[in-house]
């Protein structure tokens, strides 16, 4: 197995490890907290919810415009 | 589906087939890209709270509750720790792709990037949505609710 087969495998399984814990908070919502609620938790925290809008931002121009 | 999120979604589809039939590093993907950005900006000023202190001491309810955040949080630091392993490495990016360089070779392709970006307009919905104040005090009732039951 080549080193890029291993990287893209290992990006894979993070993919399907997000869609699992999204697909566990509807079955079992003390397990593992829906998407929305983990933004809702990040944008109470002060200091936080500042960082997580400004690299959102970040990430949206990184993806699209430059 | 109620009129305003049919809206909503007919208006995000419409957005992203336009912002994605642009090139990066253009002036048109510039404006695109920075509308939505600044929109985002705006409404956070406007609808977020100035403090949280009352709203995150109603909603702690992970120390009754178990720890619902934990296997995201796992999740966030294996996937930086991941990115920056890849970013740091030395060999191609090929060999070593970044989130970056797959996101890349995803927006060569015309409908997959005006998912992407519908997503991220979303996403950013959902962030504004969830930090306004109604969305901070539903949270806090879905706390109480979670700690008393």
């Amino acid at each position: 197995m080549s080193v890029s087969t291993i990287s893209y495998v290992v990006w894979a399984a993070l993919g399907v490890a997000a869609l699992g814990l999204w697909w566990l908070s509807y079955l079992r919502p003390a397990a593992a907290a829906h998407p929305a609620d983990v933004v809702g938790k990040l944008a109470s925290m002060p200091v936080v919810r500042v960082l997580f809008v400004l690299g959102f931002m970040w990430l949206g121009w990184h993806l699209f415009a430059r | 589906m109620h009129t305003r999120s049919a809206v909503l979604l007919a208006g995000g589809v419409g957005y992203s087939l336009v912002a994605a039939s642009t090139t990066p590093f253009t002036l048109p993907a510039d404006v695109l890209t920075g509308l939505p950005i600044v929109a985002m900006a705006v409404l956070v000023c406007v609808r977020w709270p100035l403090r949280t202190r009352k709203v995150r001491t109603a909603s702690a309810f992970s120390s009754t509750t178990g720890h619902p955040y934990l296997p995201w949080v796992a999740l966030a630091v294996v996937f930086v720790a991941w990115e920056l392993f890849n970013y740091l490495v030395h060999g191609s990016r090929a060999n070593h792709p970044t989130f970056s360089s797959i996101t890349d070779a995803i927006d060569r392709f015309y409908l997959l990037k005006a998912l992407l970006f519908l997503g991220w307009l979303a996403a950013a919905l959902v962030i504004v949505r969830r930090g306004s104040r109604s969305g901070l005090r539903s949270r806090s009732r879905f706390g109480k609710a979670a700690s008393s039951g």
